[in-house]
C-alpha cells in the first residue's frame, strides 16, 4: 500500500485525544470503581465482621444498585476514543475472572484474611477505575 | 503503483466530501454520536442522515441506535470493512497527489 501524507495523517489522527470525549463519563468509571473497593472488602471480609450476613447482603445490594445507577449518572456519550471497545471487553473479561475466582473461593468456605480481602477487592475496583482513568487521559483535550 | 491504478481505488462512496468527513472523523475515534458529527462537520440533519445512509448501505458505517433516559442517540462506528475502504482510498489519494514523479 502506498504511504504518503494523507494515510500518515490518518494514522497520526488513530493516536490523538479526540474531542468530545466525555469526562463525566470517565470520572463516573473512576467513582464507582473506588467505590467498589471498600465495599466488596467488607463483602470478602463479612464473616469476621459482627452481624456479617447482613452486611453482605447489604454490599451486594449496594453494589448492584451503584451499577444500575451508573449508566445514567455518566450522561449521553458522544465520543468514545479508539480502542475503547477493545478496552472494555478486557475489563468485563477480568472482571468476571476475578468474579468467578472469588465466587468459587466463597463457595468452597476459603476464609478470607484482611489482606486476601483487600487485595481482592482492589483488584476489582481498580480495574474498573483503571477504565475510567484511561478514558479520563484520553479527554484530556475534551470539552465536556 | 501507478497512477492509472490509484484512479481505479478510488472509492465513488468515499469520495464524496461529506462522507470522506464523516469517515475521517470515524476513523480517528472508536464511535461518534450524531450531534457530535453533526457539529464537527457543519452539516444538516437531513444531509448527514442521507450521506450516512450510503455509507451504511455500502456496509462502511454501522449506526446504533439508543435511549439515554428519554433522549434517542444514533452512535456512528465504522465497520472493518469501511476502515479498510478508507485506507485504500487514501492510499491511492496519496499516490495521485505524486503525479508523474514516482511513475
Amino acid at each position: 500500500m502506498n504511504v504518503g501524507r494523507f494515510t500518515t495523517a490518518a494514522a497520526q489522527a488513530q493516536k490523538e485525544n479526540p474531542t468530545g470525549v466525555s469526562r463525566r463519563e470517565a470520572w463516573t468509571y473512576i467513582g464507582q470503581g473506588l467505590l467498589f473497593i471498600p465495599l466488596l472488602f467488607i463483602n470478602l471480609y463479612a464473616s469476621h465482621l459482627p452481624e456479617g450476613g447482613l452486611l453482605r447482603w447489604g454490599t451486594i445490594l449496594t453494589i448492584l444498585i451503584m451499577a444500575a445507577f451508573v449508566k445514567k449518572a455518566a450522561g449521553p456519550q458522544g465520543v468514545r476514543p479508539r480502542g475503547w471497545k477493545n478496552f472494555q471487553i478486557l475489563t468485563w473479561i477480568w472482571l468476571i475472572i476475578v468474579f468467578v475466582v472469588v465466587g468459587v473461593a466463597l463457595q468452597f468456605k476459603v476464609d478470607f484474611t484482611w489482606l486476601m480481602a483487600l487485595v481482592a477487592s482492589c483488584v476489582i475496583g481498580g480495574t474498573y477505575a483503571g477504565l475510567g482513568g484511561w478514558m479520563l487521559k484520553k479527554a484530556d483535550h475534551g470539552t465536556c | 503503483m501507478g497512477l492509472a491504478k490509484a484512479k481505479e481505488q478510488l472509492d465513488d462512496t468515499v469520495h464524496s466530501p461529506i462522507r470522506l468527513c464523516i469517515m475521517a472523523a470515524l476513523a480517528s475515534v472508536d464511535s461518534a454520536d450524531y450531534q457530535t458529527l453533526k457539529e464537527a462537520l457543519d452539516v444538516s440533519y437531513p444531509l448527514l442522515t442521507k450521506h450516512a445512509t450510503i455509507l451504511e448501505k455500502a456496509e462502511y458505517l454501522k449506526v446504533t441506535k439508543q435511549f439515554h433516559g428519554k433522549t434517542p442517540m444514533t452512535i456512528y462506528r465504522l465497520t472493518t470493512k469501511g476502515r479498510k475502504a478508507y485506507e485504500i482510498h487514501l492510499a491511492a489519494l496519496d499516490r495521485i497527489v505524486q503525479g508523474l514523479a514516482a511513475t
